[in-house]
């Protein structure tokens, strides 16, 4: 890692020292001063092309002016200077002469904030994993993706682990009614063997009444939705 | 009649004032409405800004 580190700040330091050198030769056009600024953004206003062309082309220090800031992020010099071009295009385009706002100021934020939204992007993307993602090779060499080694969908595995927690506090509860309301419960709704009977099912094999299955099984139900309110989270 | 030019982006070739021209690199109207619209994130936003880097490696230029 530490290698890695040392090879990323040598790539900035050769990339900002070719830059710099390239500045220091004159390659790129001097700024604009505030006359020239004024007469290019009024002519820019007529939408003239030139203008804009002159305007982005003696910008194009600034974008270097404000990478400098972002020096530590762990970025590639040569992309931080083009999301900045980005940002600076984006605001010679979007600029609006009626604020009373310099250019130079609004063009400054527009590349700070392309390259602030580029790092808040590249890092919550840095959280995810993709299904299809490649996380080595087999012994013939094909490609392994992090699906391939999934036994079960996710969702299935959590679903079935919700069930059998559920099932479990259910069967807790249970033991705490009495015998009667249990039988009744368990034959109602098939909780032994799945098979779920009618009132009058359970009537006939208790020799009671339809009725009184009906009012067993309310009192039931009803104990058994104070438990779950009770001892919820637990 | 205007000289044709490829985009430093696409690659196309466009009439020469069909687009912007920044130190001696053009910038097709396509190329120049998408970066006017596209943000860091968007799947493309790697494709315009590799296009833009020409116009810091041209130091012969």
């Amino acid at each position: 890692m530490p290698g890695l580190w040392t090879l990323a700040i040598a790539s900035f330091i050769h990339g900002l020292m070719l830059l710099f050198s390239y500045i220091a030769n004159n390659s790129f056009p001097k700024p604009l001063s505030e006359e020239e600024e004024v007469k290019y953004v009024k002519l820019l206003m007529e939408g003239d092309e030139k203008a804009c062309e002159v305007l982005i082309e003696r910008n194009l220090r600034l974008v270097v002016h404000i990478i400098k800031k972002f020096e530590g992020s762990g970025e590639e010099f040569d992309d931080l200077v083009s999301i900045g071009t980005i940002g600076l295009i984006k605001a010679i385009k979007t600029f609006n002469s009626g604020k009373s706002t310099r250019l130079a100021t609004y063009a400054s934020r527009c590349i700070e904030n392309e390259i602030l939204m580029h790092l808040r992007s590249k890092k919550k993307n840095r959280a995810e994993l993709s299904l299809f993602d490649s996380i080595g090779i087999d012994k013939e060499g094909n490609e392994i993706q992090f699906i391939d080694i999934l036994g079960t969908d996710s969702e299935l595995v959590t679903e079935e682990v919700e069930s059998i927690l559920d099932k479990e506090k259910l069967w807790k509860h249970i033991k705490t009614l009495s015998p009667q309301e249990r039988k009744v419960l368990v034959m109602r709704f098939g909780l032994t063997d799945g098979a779920k009977r009618t009132q009058k099912d359970i009537a006939k094999k208790l020799g009671i009444s339809r009725s009184y299955v009906s009012r067993i099984e309310k009192r039931a139900v009803n104990r058994l939705t104070e438990r779950f309110a009770t001892h919820a989270g637990q | 009649m205007a000289k044709a030019i490829s985009c430093m982006v696409c690659g196309n070739s466009v009439p020469v004032p069909r687009g912007l021209l920044i130190h001696g690199f053009l910038l097709c109207r396509a190329c120049e409405d998408r970066i006017k619209n596209i943000s860091p994130g968007d799947p493309d936003y790697g494709f315009y800004m590799n296009g833009l880097k020409k116009i810091w490696c041209s130091r012969g230029a």
